[in-house]
């Protein structure tokens, strides 16, 4: 296993420890858009961004910078596995949303040809993709508390301009289009994390773990 | 670069905010404690910040277990840190910890974490949250112990454990060092910890270091001399090191060499590492930084020497 690999696993066990939240979250979601299943996979997609703030309310409270400083581990290594994991957090609602929406709309008769399927997910990786390049960045540099209210309407601010526009075109996207915003999604990702390793440099030269009143 | 120092910090500059850390040099041998000493807002954390990479600094060096720091990400395998509170996710149970923890360390021992839990009085079901301050600092030793760690740092480890908890800390540091490789760095501000398990003691005040050296050589290198409101007015030949002046009396630090100069009134007996704190590293007048008068400063403490028939709390430190 890579050093990002395990970082993203320890994500991963970081977020667990609190899937009751998560889980509900995912389940309001499906719940409330049951009767519209071509959204449901968007919806799921927007809870990663959710748990990527959740995950960085963690650390920010839990003082786990310290642990991630303690731990044999570069920087680098940390960012990306926060990265490596919201994608596969992203994989994974993908996977689950997918097939539930299909179920969904086959018992209601709703049609969902693969064209739309395939829209849905290409949209659904776009907003994932660009709230994440968002919220990385500015978590890394200004802690989760600073920027948390931005970072959490910023996704269903996304939802609510693109949603809208998907359904109207779900059915008439052309191939150009899922492209380019499946490579917006890749390259906002990959800008997102050279953003985020100077923020993160920035950061690390100021940042202080907590300590008691008056010590240095 | 040395691989017979734990670490060595030399001519080390940081600024933090406000705070500055200046010309902070020491190092401590392969194998011994360090005892970190100073006031609530001297440095120590930060100059631990420095020694692990985190904090950068501006001038100077510092090497840690043979490496230049910043090192490589895979010297800290080699590094448990403890500190006053916890790092670790609180919702977390001790057996998640083990799992969540374990990927990163080469070393790792389950069965060794598994038995330090059940010998701490540790239940691996109890979630991190629920354990008290001294159950979290066993909690981090177990960690630390785990992954078998060559440098132990502990910042603070005792503040708030009543004193049967710093006890046991105390033999638990013992026996981490029944492996000669092992190093500990103990930065505190009640000394009391270090009089037992000290090697060697630094000592920091305002972000520079202020005395350096083994605790015996600096313990021999002072005396405190006590004496009535009108003793040790402008003593010749003799420095008054932290004097503190009150209706009734004066107490003040002076070294060894220049006791003998003052009038037998005075009452001139060995300091503790309490006193020397106060002194050298408390609010008042400063002593001049830099190492401790010599008396034999190459000499790494002898573990097996008896204890001090003046400090009866200065015991050999080995604990096997």
């Amino acid at each position: 296993m890579t050093a990002m690999t395990r970082m993203a696993v320890l994500d991963l066990r970081t977020i667990a420890a609190y899937h009751r939240q998560t889980l509900l979250t995912a389940a309001v979601a499906i719940l409330g858009l049951a009767r519209q299943p071509v959204f449901v996979v968007p919806a799921l997609a927007w809870v990663v961004p959710l748990t990527v703030g959740m995950l960085f309310q963690i650390s920010d409270k839990e003082d786990l910078q310290i642990l991630y400083a303690v731990l044999p581990l570069t920087r680098h290594a940390v960012l990306a596995g926060h990265y490596l994991w919201a994608l596969a957090a992203f994989l994974t609602t993908t996977a689950v949303g997918t097939p539930l929406a299909l179920v969904l709309a086959r018992a209601q008769n709703v049609s969902f040809p693969g064209r739309a399927l395939a829209a849905v997910l290409t949209v659904s990786w776009a907003i994932c993709a660009i709230t994440i390049a968002i919220q990385i960045p500015l978590f890394t540099r200004f802690g989760y508390t600073r920027v948390s209210a931005l970072t959490t309407f910023l996704p269903m601010l996304l939802i609510g301009l693109v949603a809208p526009r998907l359904h109207l075109t779900v059915t008439t996207p052309t191939p150009a289009d899922l492209v380019l915003l499946g490579l917006a999604g890749a390259i906002a990702l990959l800008a997102s994390f050279t953003i985020a390793v100077a923020a993160d440099r920035s950061r690390a030269s100021r940042s202080s773990w907590s300590r008691p009143a008056g010590s240095r | 670069m040395s691989t017979d120092l734990a670490f060595a910090l030399r001519g080390v500059g940081a600024a933090v905010g406000s705070f500055t850390l200046r010309d902070v040099s020491f190092e401590l041998p392969m194998g011994y404690v360090m005892g970190f000493i100073g006031a609530n807002g001297a440095g120590k954390t930060t100059t631990i910040r420095c020694l692990l990479g985190m904090q950068p600094i501006q001038t100077g060096q510092i090497e840690v277990l043979g490496h230049r720091v910043p090192g490589p990400a895979a010297l800290r395998q080699d590094i448990g840190m403890v500190l006053d509170h916890g790092y670790l996710v609180r919702d977390w149970r001790l057996s998640q910890v083990e799992r969540a923890l374990r990927p990163f360390y080469d070393t790792w021992d389950g069965t060794r974490y598994r038995h330090l839990l059940d010998e701490f009085g540790l239940d691996p079901r109890a979630k991190v949250k629920d354990l008290s301050r001294g159950m979290t600092i066993k909690l981090m030793i177990t960690v630390a112990l785990s992954h078998h760690a060559r440098l132990l740092i502990l910042d603070e480890p005792t503040s708030g454990l009543d004193p049967a908890a710093r006890n046991e800390l105390s033999g638990m540091i013992g026996d981490y060092l029944t492996d000669e490789g092992h190093s500990v760095l103990f930065s505190t501000h009640i000394t009391s910890d270090l009089e037992r398990i000290g090697d060697y003691v630094t000592l920091i005040h305002d972000g520079r270091i202020v005395s350096t050296g083994t605790k015996d050589e600096i313990l021999d290198s002072y005396r405190i001399a006590r004496g009535g409101p009108d003793d040790l007015r402008d003593p010749v030949g003799v420095e008054l090191i932290g004097a503190r002046r009150t209706p009734f009396g004066i107490e003040a630090l002076v070294r060894t060499d220049e006791a003998d100069l003052l009038d037998e009134a005075v009452v001139v007996e060995a300091p503790t590492l309490e006193e020397l704190a106060v002194h050298i590293a408390g609010p008042g007048p400063r002593h001049t930084p830099g190492r401790a008068p010599e008396s034999g400063s190459d000499q790494a403490p002898d573990r097996d020497a008896a204890p001090r028939q003046a400090h009866p709390t200065i015991t050999t430190r080995r604990i096997s």
